[in-house]
């Protein structure tokens, strides 16, 4: 019992961990970058642990991951927290009751949190302004953003399942 | 799925969400002051996004030196012909100093030196991808930074601060459609308001406007700071104008310019903490 309860705080230590590197990787000003783009490193992955862990921890790594987003951003803060946590808790459910656990359901579902998640953001950060040619952010900036971010979450959904099971088995030994 | 709006973890979930709402409720109700959570969050990665900076700067200035050899050597020729229109430029300049000091002392003007306070940062995160080039800096309200406290380089203006955390703030700059700077050409001395435009800031430019049609303001004119406002300082330079255009209606011009400051690729800036008539308005309006 004592075991279980080491290796599954562990587990999220990992999770944290990583959450945390990926997180500086998105937001230093001096590394990886693609023309200028990054992808959004912290979303397929807080979407991979809701998928894995279910709609409950994932809500809560979800809100993790909207507030680190918020942090990076200079608009108003909260609206990511509240997008990613009500996003996390849909895709656990989701993979519960509706979808399969496969690594193309994975890119899916990232693929719609992060529209989701953008579309909010355009209306509320700019389009509701009624900024001329505010278009431009969400075709140009947003979607680049979306599509990089799919081409990462591959690697990064079987990284963290490959952490899971590799856990679980040694805990259920 | 029943099962899941009725159980515990749903009702848990619900107080989250509700806590983030009040939390958003009032960072748009405080503006500039950071809230609890962007508190913690940010106090407890900022000494990994400091350290994760410092060490990829580096890097990336060793490893920038090999691999930008081309662009290094056309910037060095372009920075010669710079170097060679300025000592053109200073020996009018000489000219004209010469003249002002007779001017000034004719006319007893006492010369007055802006009384600016400086505090200097270093930018360790940057929205990612974000046309506007917002960033986050390294000092906060522990090292006298306020809201909206003017940031510029030695080049040229930068932004303001949009948000203060106690280590750290948020910075958004001339580029962000957000961003309003009253400012006048040198050399017509027209005023107008500098503001981000979204198309324009995917080439780092901004836009000045509205000009009068029949202005005369032309590419290469500097644009400064007028510091009426109080939120910058008078006669900061912004940047340069890059053309000048009809509006769509067609009764006024606006300028297209662009900025002094590598707002881009920022690594170092000055925050202004105090200058002579900031905050004129919220003056004004305390002392009505």
């Amino acid at each position: 019992m004592y075991r279980d309860t080491m290796l599954c705080s562990l587990k999220h230590a990992l999770y944290i961990g990583i959450l945390i590197m990926l997180y500086l990787l998105q937001t230093n000003p001096f590394l990886f970058h693609i023309a200028g783009m990054r992808p959004l490193w912290i979303i397929p992955v807080v979407v991979a642990i809701a998928m894995l862990e279910g709609e409950y921890i994932g809500a809560f790594y979800g809100t993790a991951a909207g507030v680190l987003c918020d942090l990076s951003a200079t608009k108003l803060f909260g609206l990511n927290s509240v997008l990613m946590l009500l996003c996390c808790a849909a895709v656990g459910l989701a993979v519960i009751y509706l979808m399969r656990f496969t690594t193309l359901n994975s890119v899916l579902l990232t693929g719609a949190v992060m529209l989701v998640k953008d579309l909010f953001c355009f209306y509320f950060y700019y389009a509701m302004w009624g900024y001329s040619g505010i278009w431009r952010v969400f075709v140009f900036d947003m979607i680049p953003e979306l599509i990089l971010t799919l081409m990462v979450t591959p690697p990064l959904f079987l990284m963290l399942t490959h952490i899971k099971t590799k856990f679980d088995e040694r805990m259920s030994s | 799925m029943q099962d899941f709006f009725k159980s515990s973890r749903f009702k848990i979930l619900s107080a989250l969400l509700v806590v983030l709402f009040a939390f958003m409720l009032r960072a748009t109700l405080t503006g500039g002051a950071s809230v609890l959570v962007s508190e913690i969050f940010g106090m407890a990665t900022q000494p990994f996004v400091s350290i994760s900076s410092s060490l990829s700067k580096g890097t990336a200035s060793f490893l920038g030196s090999f691999v930008n050899t081309n662009e290094i050597s056309r910037e060095n020729e372009e920075l010669r012909e710079q170097v060679r229109e300025l000592n053109e430029k200073l020996a009018a300049f000489e000219q004209y100093k010469h003249e002002n000091e007779y001017l000034r002392e004719y006319l007893e003007v006492k010369e007055q030196n802006p009384d600016f306070k400086f505090e200097t940062a270093e930018v360790i995160q940057r929205d990612p991808n974000n046309r506007f080039c917002s960033f986050m800096i390294d000092k906060g309200s522990l090292s006298g930074i306020e809201y909206l406290d003017p940031v510029i380089t030695a080049d040229g203006l930068v932004g303001r601060v949009v948000e203060v955390g106690y280590t750290y703030s948020k910075v958004a700059t001339i580029l962000d459609v957000e961003m309003d700077v009253g400012c006048y050409d040198v050399r017509t001395r027209d005023t107008g308001v500098l503001e981000g435009d979204a198309a324009l800031a995917a080439d780092g430019m901004c836009k000045m406007s509205p000009l009068p049609r029949e202005t005369v303001a032309a590419k290469g004119d500097l644009i400064l700071t007028t510091g009426i406002g109080g939120l910058f300082p008078k006669d900061i330079m912004i940047g340069k104008i890059q053309h000048v255009s009809v509006e769509s209606h067609g009764k006024s011009t606006y300028a297209v310019v662009k900025p002094a400051a590598q707002i881009a690729t920022l690594t170092d800036v000055m925050v202004i903490t105090d200058f002579l008539g900031q905050g004129g308005i919220n003056n004004a309006e305390n002392y009505e």
